[in-house]
Formats: structure tokens, C-alpha cells, sequence
């Protein structure tokens, strides 16, 4: 039986490519990264109020980690402006209060202002002794607005696909749950492994202190509180997004929908089976928990955060790619009866006379 | 008020493709840009008693289009009389409006960096003529004209036939019809 869908070298069904599956990628690892450092921050801020200063508690040694949340946010941004038609009109994404894309640009911008102005507040360098070092209620308001707007933006993600009718593998409640497990892993490992960079805290981490006193209350230091704290959480996370993806994938599959079965089969067992089970399920999901639950520190600490960065990426593209729209019987025998754009033989002729007037 | 609207009679469709042709000569369409290509799913039944039907798609204008409610920048517009199209001036080529119709009816070709889409022929329309696809219809299978004025034939086609629309179940509420042929017998 023919694939009742339009094949997707023609009439441009592929209307999102690389990068835009990367821009949701980087969203929500942007996102997911600021989210979790403002959890840390304000577990931090509660040791604070309990007599341990700042400089040793866990909002310490996140400076680094939310400037490449900014960062990952800001290269997503530009790949967005870069996959527009007319990259000069961006300003208009934040037109119409019904569209999705206006929100998305709005938490985006939103995450990435108030993450910034955080940062300046409690990371700034020292040296430099700035006057809104004493600003600590507005650089708390700046935490709680990144927190809430990156919290929106992981959902963002997930919530931009699934909106859409046209596309029945996409237009289920399980996508913006799976992706946001999926933004918050990638954080949780990132994250982390900006804490790698803590030697570097020369200007990026002000308050970071290292505590004899408190390692001794502790047990560990500040550093691997916070550092297995993150591992522990994305640990939990893996599996959760280890079972809302093969939910979804089964789900899908045993759907009454001929074009969400015929992407679930051609992610099972069909063309891309092989990104999806190794590439993903293997690569993205079970080799990051095995070095979790390994409990070896080079695996936990290097070999897991690349794969799991590494199954985020794929995840995305797996999902933009497989863009199938509903189809309308006779489509697909059509669109394969018209020549390619870059057809050998027909194109020269059209392009010949520009126009058949 | 004026709600205008198509009425498809796949009875009469030959599938001889005059309108597709018709369209991308209106409309000067880039190589790849289709907007009402003429789909058939091929012959159906057993020598001797076999049938084709064909199905001229083109955008549905819906009363509730999802591409108007998803773009961003207010490029993807409805007027009151329910054409659906696009400002090439306001559009900024994001596609979001490609990926949420479920008609696959939006396309862009990147030189041009907007998207194109089919208009019911407006400029036409406003100057008391018929799409361009009607009016080249040697068969007078596609059939425009007001909803909303009880006289027209569109109305009373709608009113007396039993008729169909594509992906109902969405609720988008496609406001072009389609008289199915089914199987040669006359309704």
C-alpha cells in the first residue's frame, strides 16, 4: 500500500530543516540550563538565611553556567533569524498575541535579558566593585523572572510542535511533556559541566568560595554538592524521558492514525531505526544512565553529559524531520509524477523562458 | 454579509488539470509552487466496471484557519468575507503557517522568502469576476460564489446536496465543498 503522504522531496513539504530543529534543541537547552542554576540559586539563598554566606553556599559556583545558558539561548536565536525568509523582518515575531512563535520570542528574550541582569548582580567581577553589587532584591526579582521564563520556554519547545493539527506524530500531549524531561536533562548536564570550568572562577564566579568549614558540615564541598546533586536529578530525568519517549513511540504506533503509525513504524523499524534506537535510545538515554549508575567519575563526568547533549540534538532533528503531514488520498501518486526543482531535463526549459506568458 | 465559498462537483471533473494550469498562469508561479493540483487515489474497481474520481484541492479558506491564528506577524490574514492570504510585505518566512495547515495548501519559495498561497483570486473576485480556476473550468465542476446569499448557487447547492469537506474533523471548518462522485451513480 502507498504512503498516503506527500514524499518529501517535493511541493517543499520539509518546511523546517537543521535549523530549526537545532534552535529547539538549543531553547531548550538555554532554558533547561538557567532553570536549574535558578534552583540551585535559590537553594542557595535558603542556606543564606540560615546563617551560611552566599560565597559558600550552592549558588556560588553558577556564574559560568548561566552565562552559557545566555549563550546556548542567544546562538538559537540567531539560527531562527537565519532560517527566516526575510531575516530583516524578525521584529514582527512579536506581533500577534495568538501565536505560539510570539511567546516563544518573548520567554526567549525574556530568559536571556533577566538571566544577564542576574548574573550582573551576583557574578559580576570582583575587581571591577560595581555599584549594584548591593542590588541583591533586584537581582533575586531578575532570578525568579529567568527562572519562570526558561521554565516556559523548555514547555515552549514542545508545545510549538504539538499545537499542530496537520501533523498527527506531533499533535499529542506527550510532546511537551517529553520535551521538557528532555530540556531538563540537557540542562542538568550541561550545567554541570560548566561547573568543570570552577577553576576558571578568576572573573566569572565572584562569590565562590571554597569552605573548609563548610566541607567539614557537608561532607563535600560546595563544588560536588551541587555537582552530584545535578547528576542524581538527571539521573531521575533520563529514565522519566526513557519511558515518555518509548510511550509515545508505542502509543503512536498502535494509533488509528495511518500517517502517526506510519512515522512510529518508521522510527521502530523503518528507515530510521537505526538514529532512533542507537543514535537516541542507546547513545542519548541508556549510556548516560549506565555512567550515572556506574558511579565512575569519568564516566558520570565526561563520557555521559556528550551523549546525553548528544541524544537531545538527535531527538529534535528525529522529531522536525518527521514532519508528516495528514494526507489526502492521491497526494502522494501526484507529487511523485512532478519533476524535481533541480530536474535535469524540465528545468532548463522552464527556466528558459522565466515565464510562460 | 459576504462569505464566499467553493463548491466542487467531483461528478463533472475530468481531471484534465485546466485549472492547475490556469492558476500557475494567473498567479505566475515559481517551477515548484502548485496551488490547486488536481489529485486522483487511480481507478478503482474491476474491468469492467472500473471508475476514477478526481479531487481538484486548493487552500479551503477555512472559517477557523490555523495558519492565521499561528502567524506571528499578522502576515497571514482573513478578510471579512473569508479569503484567507498572505501580505508579502508583513510575512518574515518563519513557515509556521506551512506547518499547521493540514491541507499542505502554503508554499514558499526561498528566493522570494514569503509565502504564497492561493487567494480565490481576490483582485478578480472584488472586481465582480470568478477565480481564474472556475472561470477555466470547461466543465463547470468548481463553482464560486456567496455563502451567506441564500440566492446564490453555492448556497443552494450546498442546501440541496449532500456534500463533503476535507479533514472536517479538525474543526477547521473548510469552506470549500465537494459533491463526491460515488462511483458513477448520480446522487
Amino acid at each position: 500500500m502507498r504512503n498516503p503522504v506527500a514524499p518529501v522531496n517535493k511541493m517543499s513539504t520539509k518546511f523546517w530543516t537543521w535549523p530549526i530543529a537545532t534552535y529547539l534543541f538549543l531553547g531548550g537547552l538555554g532554558g533547561g540550563t538557567i532553570f536549574m542554576a535558578a534552583i540551585y540559586f535559590f537553594i542557595g539563598l535558603s542556606y543564606e538565611a540560615q546563617g551560611l554566606p552566599i560565597e559558600y553556599g550552592p549558588a556560588a559556583p553558577l556564574g559560568f553556567g548561566i552565562i552559557v545558558g545566555v549563550v546556548m539561548l542567544a546562538l538559537g536565536c540567531l539560527l531562527l533569524i537565519f532560517e527566516l525568509g526575510q531575516p530583516k523582518l524578525f521584529t514582527r515575531a512579536f506581533i500577534a498575541k495568538t501565536a505560539i512563535i510570539k511567546w516563544g520570542a518573548v520567554l526567549l528574550s525574556v530568559a536571556m535579558i533577566c538571566a544577564i541582569l542576574w548574573w550582573a548582580v551576583y557574578y559580576w567581577p570582583p575587581e571591577w566593585n560595581l555599584f549594584w553589587y548591593s542590588w541583591t532584591g533586584f537581582g533575586n526579582l531578575m532570578a525568579v523572572l529567568a527562572m519562570v521564563a526558561s521554565m516556559g520556554l523548555m514547555i515552549y519547545t514542545g508545545i510549538l510542535l504539538s499545537s499542530m493539527k496537520s501533523r498527527p506524530f506531533w499533535n499529542t500531549p506527550a510532546v511537551p511533556i517529553l520535551f521538557t524531561i528532555s530540556a531538563m536533562s540537557t540542562g542538568c548536564v550541561l550545567l554541570s559541566l560548566c561547573l568543570h570550568g570552577a577553576p576558571f572562577d578568576w572573573w566569572m564566579f565572584r562569590t565562590y568560595q571554597e569552605s573548609p568549614l563548610v566541607e567539614m558540615m557537608l561532607g563535600v564541598s560546595m563544588y560536588d554538592y551541587v555537582y552530584d546533586g545535578l547528576h542524581q536529578l538527571d539521573t531521575i530525568l533520563v529514565i522519566a524521558e526513557i519511558i515518555v519517549l518509548l510511550l509515545l513511540v508505542i502509543m503512536q504506533y498502535s494509533s488509528s492514525n495511518v500517517t502517526a503509525k506510519s512515522v512510529a513504524r518508521r522510527w521502530l523499524a523503518g528507515e530510521t531505526k537505526w538514529i532512533f534506537w542507537i543514535g537516541m535510545v542507546l547513545i542519548g538515554l541508556l549510556v548516560p544512565l549506565f555512567c550515572y549508575l556506574s558511579g565512575n567519575e569519568m564516566l558520570a563526568g565526561g563520557l555521559a553529559p556528550v551523549c546525553a547533549l548528544l541524544g537531545g540534538l538527535l531527538l529534535r532533528f528525529l522529531f522536525v524531520y518527521n514532519n508528516d503531514r495528514r494526507g489526502i488520498p492521491g497526494e502522494a501518486k501526484y507529487y511523485d509524477r512532478l519533476p524535481d526543482k533541480d530536474d535535469p531535463i524540465f528545468n532548463p526549459y522552464w527556466e528558459q523562458n522565466g515565464s510562460i506568458y | 454579509m459576504t462569505r464566499y465559498a467553493m463548491v466542487i462537483d467531483q461528478r463533472r471533473c475530468i481531471g484534465c488539470q485546466s485549472c492547475t494550469v490556469a492558476c500557475r498562469t494567473w498567479n505566475e508561479l515559481p517551477t515548484d509552487i502548485i496551488y490547486n493540483p488536481v489529485i486522483s487515489s487511480g481507478v478503482v474497481g474491476k474491468f469492467p466496471n472500473v471508475h476514477l474520481t478526481y479531487t481538484p484541492e486548493l487552500c479551503m479558506h477555512c472559517d477557523n484557519p490555523p495558519c492565521v491564528l499561528c502567524c506571528p506577524a499578522k502576515a497571514s490574514q482573513q478578510d471579512n468575507d473569508g479569503i484567507v492570504w498572505v501580505d508579502p510585505n508583513k510575512c518574515m518566512g518563519c513557515k509556521v503557517c506551512a506547518q499547521s495547515c493540514p491541507y499542505g495548501m502554503r508554499s514558499m519559495e526561498k528566493s522570494e522568502g514569503y509565502i504564497r498561497k492561493c487567494t480565490f483570486c481576490k483582485d478578480r473576485v472584488r472586481e465582480g469576476e470568478q477565480p481564474y480556476c472556475v472561470a477555466t473550468c470547461h466543465q463547470k465542476a468548481r463553482i464560486f460564489g456567496d455563502l451567506d446569499d441564500p440566492n446564490s448557487e453555492v448556497s443552494k447547492l450546498v442546501a440541496k446536496l449532500k456534500t463533503e469537506r476535507i479533514h472536517e474533523e479538525l474543526g477547521t471548518e473548510p469552506q470549500v465543498y465537494y459533491i463526491p462522485d460515488l462511483g458513477g451513480n448520480d446522487l
